[in-house]
């Protein structure tokens, strides 16, 4: 934090004497030196005329004006009258200012009668049960523009399946390369060590039972029917999803969208579907990879360190994965992208025209995309446990 | 109130460009302004003005459909515009063309390809006349330079001239500009005036600006429509020359003679209100 400035200089002094009817102002009154409050005259004053004496005041800004200003009110109030005398040049004028922008305020009925006071034009201060009704409202409004955003995203997908779409190619491309060649190294590194995390978690259970000889399988299983989709989605969600959101947050404040739409063209066409596709084509792909990554990750743990021989970790490999298990992982990555996609869309698009709330758009596409796609892998769970595969 | 006979000015017996009629505004249930009415004639360079706040930007959103109105209608060159016609509302849209404030330009193209874009979309012409009308276009807004730039390459006037440039790619009949000066310098913002007017002149565009910029108002404008945020409806109708004096409402003449000595140049000296 930086060093408080201006404390090196004493503020300035305010005191009554000559019993009570002069107050004499000594040195700074600045909003920087600072200076105690005004002590209040002396006894009760009655209908007394004080006077204040300015001649000792060395600085003085808006904090002086405001202190006078004060005390002006408070002889006001109780009846007594003020002189100022010696003041330095412009207090007054800007005394007289204060006092007609105060009149003003309290005639509007805008500005609090005393500091602190509240505001009667203020909204009422929201009680628990209406915070917890509204937020149910804009939850549920929020919620239920998804289904709508889907719709459109079907009639868009129709189109370009008609070709009647107007599809933006260099877009597609550019969301490739950055879900792809961008994304592909940390999506290999975080699978690589999930797949060897899982291998030594394994393990150290297994090894009581010297069973150390399931950790391939093990590992495998895990990767390739859950954890290599569920990194990839959500590192993708975390990578991709926000920057679809703050990309399209900021293309609508820029009136973008509303350019495509007066142009003729569906935004849902032009920025929606390229992004979709991309997804729903790399995922799977990324998946894949990723599940070997964690695999290569298992094996590295356990030859070194559980003493299982290299052909044996790609025996017990070979011999656990199906086809089956190779085809489950693709399935949920194409369903993940679609869902890092739509969220990601549909959040930039939702946004408000303002600078803070693109990064709200971005922030809550990432949550909403990552509690989705761990949604979707409970139903994945469920509906695998019913077929039995 | 001078209205009615400037409405009856320009709405001879040709079909106006943009008509609008008892015109209620606003988003969802909530309405901004109501009773808005007024005639374009074909060839007008026209504002809307109003205090902050006021709608004058909702107006706009509604004439160009990205909100419908709430009540009233919108209608181009004698054919409604409506929301519940896509289709129809399509075509009409594409005699028009808007200048957003920002220039709206897409930042994953450069400005040539932003130019061409409508005319990809809505023209059936070759590659390499669509290059060449998007090159032309942006001559004429002076960038004939920088086609090969992208949006974040270039200055704020620059974008807004690009953006006019795709406007105008379809050869627009009406041209929409949401405030055209804002955000730019006396110098840029008077240079974009002067190329509003050589469209309008050169090309028979007609002109529709939401605006508060009073030297462009005095520059251009024929007649304005003034929108008052207080009443909630529109005050006048007609040309803003005669209506900074002779208004009978005190918010047009204020806001209108803001402009002071700036204004006064182009009329004999008015007396004060």
């Amino acid at each position: 934090m930086a060093k408080r400035q201006g404390t090196k200089e004493p503020g300035g002094e305010a005191s009554w004497d000559s019993g009570g009817k002069v107050l004499r102002l000594q040195g700074p009154f600045t909003v920087r030196s600072g200076a105690d409050p005004f002590p209040p005259p002396p006894g009760d004053p009655g209908d007394a005329a004080l006077r204040v004496d300015g001649a000792g005041i060395s600085q003085w800004d808006s904090l002086l004006v405001e202190r006078l200003g004060g005390l002006a009110d408070e002889a006001a109030g109780k009846g007594f009258s003020l002189e100022w005398q010696d003041l330095p040049a412009g207090v007054e004028d800007l005394l007289e200012e204060r006092n007609r922008i105060t009149a003003e305020a309290r005639a509007a009925g805008a500005g609090p009668e005393t500091p602190g006071e509240a505001d009667p034009g203020a909204p009422p201060r929201k009680s628990l049960l209406q915070t917890v009704g509204r937020t149910t409202e804009e939850v549920a409004e929020r919620e239920l523009s998804l289904p709508l955003f889907l719709g459109q995203t079907v009639l868009s997908v129709g189109r370009l399946l008609r070709g009647r779409a107007v599809f933006q190619g260099r877009d597609f491309l550019e969301v490739l390369w950055e879900c792809s060649g961008r994304a592909l190294p940390i999506v290999l590194l975080i699978s690589f060590l999930t797949g060897l995390i899982f291998a030594f978690i394994g393990a150290t259970q297994l090894q009581r039972f010297g069973a150390e000889i399931f950790v391939p399988p093990l590992v495998s299983l895990a990767m390739f029917r859950e954890m290599g989709a569920l990194m990839t989605g959500i590192i993708l969600s975390g990578r991709t999803g926000s920057a679809f959101a703050a990309r399209i947050g900021s293309m609508k404040a820029n009136d973008e969208l509303n350019a495509l739409q007066t142009m003729g063209v569906s935004p849902f066409d032009f920025i929606v579907l390229p992004r979709l596709l991309a997804l729903v084509l790399l995922m799977p792909l990324l998946g894949f990879l990723a599940s070997w990554a964690g695999v290569m990750g298992g094996f590295l743990m356990s030859v070194s360190f559980l003493g299982l021989t290299p052909a044996t970790y790609v025996t017990q490999t070979a011999q656990s994965l199906d086809l089956a298990n190779f085809l489950i992982g693709p399935v949920k990555s194409v369903v993940f992208g679609a869902l890092i996609a739509l969220i990601g869309c549909q959040q930039g698009m939702a946004a408000g025209a303002s600078a803070s709330s693109v990064g709200r758009a971005a922030t809550s596409a990432v949550v909403q995309a990552i509690t989705w796609i761990i949604v979707a892998d409970a139903l994945f769970a469920i509906l695998m446990n019913l077929y039995g595969s | 109130m001078n209205g009615p006979t400037e409405q009856e000015k320009a709405a001879p017996e040709e079909t106006p460009a943009l008509a609008v009629e008892s015109l209620t505004i606003g988003y969802g249930s909530k309405a901004i302004m109501a009773g808005i009415d007024f005639r374009l004639r074909r060839g007008e360079i026209f504002f809307i003005l109003g205090g902050s706040g006021s709608g004058k930007s909702t107006l706009l959103k509604t004439l160009i459909g990205l909100i419908p109105p709430l009540k009233g209608k919108v209608s181009f060159f004698g054919q409604l515009f409506d929301g519940d016609d896509p289709r129809g509302q399509q075509a009409l849209l594409q005699r028009t063309g808007v200048l957003y404030q920002g220039g709206a330009l897409f930042s994953s193209m450069n400005l040539r390809e932003n130019v061409a874009l409508p005319l990809r979309i809505h023209t059936r012409l070759d590659e390499k006349t669509i290059l060449a009308l998007a090159d032309y276009k942006l001559r004429l807004v002076e960038l004939g330079m920088a086609g090969d730039r992208f949006p974040s390459e270039i200055s704020g006037g620059m974008m807004k001239r690009a953006g006019l440039a795709r406007a105008l790619a379809l050869d627009p009949e009406i041209l929409f500009f949401d405030e055209p000066s804002a955000g730019l310098d006396p110098v840029t913002s008077h240079q974009l005036d002067e190329t509003i007017r050589r469209l309008n002149h050169s090309l028979g565009t007609t002109v529709v600006v939401v605006s508060h910029e009073l030297a462009s108002i005095f520059a251009l404008a024929e007649r304005i429509v003034f929108l008052d945020a207080a009443s909630r409806q529109q005050l006048e109708v007609g040309d803003p020359r005669t209506l900074r004096t002779d208004s009978p409402h005190a918010t047009v003449r204020e806001f209108l003679a803001r402009g002071g000595d700036d204004s006064a140049k182009q009329e004999p000296p008015a007396t004060p209100a």
